[in-house]
């Protein structure tokens, strides 16, 4: 009974984290969506999927992906400071200020959230790094430990990570113009069997090996602020 | 530190050591020189009319490029006060590499020190069909140090319709502070033959990529900022924005274009901007 209760709790945990009902901020967050639909670049729901496609493969699973699994693994060992090295070192790799900005905001209003509904001390911790400057609590890596404290599993909290991406993404689209309801829910659908291949490939890296190369995306996402008007963050 | 080259020699040496000293009127000068098979050095050229402090040096390859299992070491040392623009006089080729599981590799170590002063323009880096290139930067800069970096890459050899042929290129571009803080890493890893985007618009619709990243210490980028903010290009030809760097007072520029020659009219732009930010001589004709 304690057993399926532990169960349920961690599949609730899950669901609860990876909605987009669960306040961190991150549906204000379009990835250069936003600029790519406002100069044409993207129109369609094939652009789109292009450019989730591009995301995940290219940035995502090769850094994000990469500190949040390291941070994971040193959350579970109690190794505080690996988890800030995670944090120091996917910051340094962050090069493009706006989503630096935006990894660092939405990361601490899920710490926030997260310390009133999984009181843990390393969430304490973290948030008191966060406090002295000694981390800057970027997204991936307070996802981290919050899993860890929601008693996630390695595979769940990955699923979860990218879950709430994909969908944050294909929410952004709708907003924007680019796609329906009914083809989003078929994007989402059909991205799934390649989540595992992301979480292979982010599994296969250390800290050292993560990269990105999205040239286009990059330049869409620096080139945001100038938009006249906005609807995202990024 | 080993070195095996294209010709199995053994060493313990880089290919290339070279530092930068500078004299009591602040004229830089090579202060210390070896160059072994590949690489020659040029004289030293001064260039600037107005304050001819700055060298201008051509690093010379006399091999065709780059082959399977060449492996080429590099260390650049400015002293303090120093001011060097470095090029090169040709495209980096990296030929074809037939063998799988062969490479091409490039470390460069570089040292800045206080006050001084970087420009680093190489040619671009042509990837041919079946080339395989791993390159790692480590540059150590001092917090008053002053850093301009250029790199094009080409994805084959376009002209020819040769178009991601190549397996991979791999880059790691590490700066850290002269206490060993580190200050922000650009790495990349672009797939060639295996790359599921190389036909995509949103990946590939202007082939030519390059990253230019500048730092400077006590300097407001604003006007910098402004000035490439407002700059437009033909869409069709380049695409370029910025960003402010991590850890420093620095920027990053990503840039696409359909050409070598649009991006390296573009780093020209870049480079004088900054250069009338920090009340230097514009950038002269550096003849090739």
């Amino acid at each position: 009974m304690t057993g399926n209760r532990s169960v349920l709790d961690s599949r609730l945990a899950l669901m609860q984290l990876s909605d987009s009902f669960f306040p961190s901020g991150s549906f204000t967050l379009s990835h250069g969506l936003e600029s790519l639909a406002h100069s044409g670049q993207i129109q369609s729901p094939q652009d789109f999927q292009d450019f989730l496609h591009i995301l995940l493969y290219q940035k995502v699973g090769s850094s994000d992906l990469v500190a949040l699994l390291h941070a994971y693994q040193a959350s579970q060992s109690a190794a505080l400071d690996e988890i800030r090295q995670a944090d120091l070192s996917l910051f340094a790799q962050t090069l493009i200020q706006p989503v630096r900005e935006a990894q660092g905001k939405s990361g601490r209003a899920l710490l926030m959230v997260a310390r009133s509904t999984w009181p843990d001390r390393q969430l304490d911790w973290l948030a008191d790094q966060i406090s002295v400057g000694q981390c800057h609590g970027l997204h991936p890596v307070v996802f981290a430990v919050v899993g860890r404290a929601a008693g996630l599993e390695p595979s769940d909290i990955l699923l979860a990570y990218l879950h709430s991406f994909v969908t944050g993404l294909c929410g952004a689209a709708i907003r924007l113009g680019v796609l329906g309801h009914l083809k989003a829910q078929l994007v989402l659908k059909a991205i799934a069997p390649e989540l595992e291949t992301v979480i292979a490939q982010a599994t296969d890296l250390t800290l050292e090996d993560m990269w990105t190369c999205t040239p286009l995306i990059d330049i869409a996402q620096m080139g945001h602020q100038h938009l006249p008007q906005r609807q995202f963050m990024t | 530190m080993v070195i095996v080259n294209d010709r199995n020699l053994i060493t313990t040496r880089p290919q290339l050591e070279l530092q930068i000293g500078c004299d009591r009127n602040f004229q830089s000068f090579i202060s210390h020189q070896y160059a072994a098979y590949p690489f020659r050095l040029s004289r030293c050229f001064r260039l600037d009319t107005d304050r001819p402090q700055r060298a201008y040096l051509y690093l010379m390859n006399a091999s065709p490029g780059l082959l399977a299992q060449d492996r080429i070491e590099t260390t650049i040392k400015l002293n303090d006060f120093t001011q060097l623009y470095l090029t090169d006089q040709a495209a980096l080729k990296v030929h074809s590499m037939p063998a799988s599981g062969t490479s091409a590799q490039v470390v460069q170590h570089i040292q800045i020190g206080k006050k001084a002063c970087l420009e680093y323009v190489p040619e671009p880096i042509i990837l041919y069909a079946d080339a395989e290139f791993n390159q790692r930067s480590r540059l150590t800069l001092h917090p008053t140090g002053q850093l301009f970096w250029s790199e094009i890459i080409l994805p084959g050899r376009l002209a020819r319709q040769e178009w991601y042929q190549f397996r991979h290129y791999r880059s790691r571009l590490q700066v850290v502070h002269s206490d060993g803080t580190p200050l922000f890493t650009d790495a990349m890893f672009l797939a060639g033959q295996t790359n599921p985007f190389k036909d995509r618009p949103l990946f590939s619709a202007l082939p030519a990529i390059a990253n230019l990243i500048t730092v400077l210490p006590e300097t407001d980028l604003t006007p910098l900022t402004d000035l490439l903010s407002s700059h437009s290009p033909s869409v069709q030809r380049l695409q370029a924005e910025h960003s402010r760097l991590p850890n420093c007072n620095g920027l990053l520029i990503r840039a696409i274009a359909d050409s070598a020659s649009t991006l390296k009219a573009y780093i020209h732009f870049v480079l004088n901007q900054i250069r009338q930010l920090t009340q230097q001589a514009l950038l002269p004709e550096v003849p090739k």
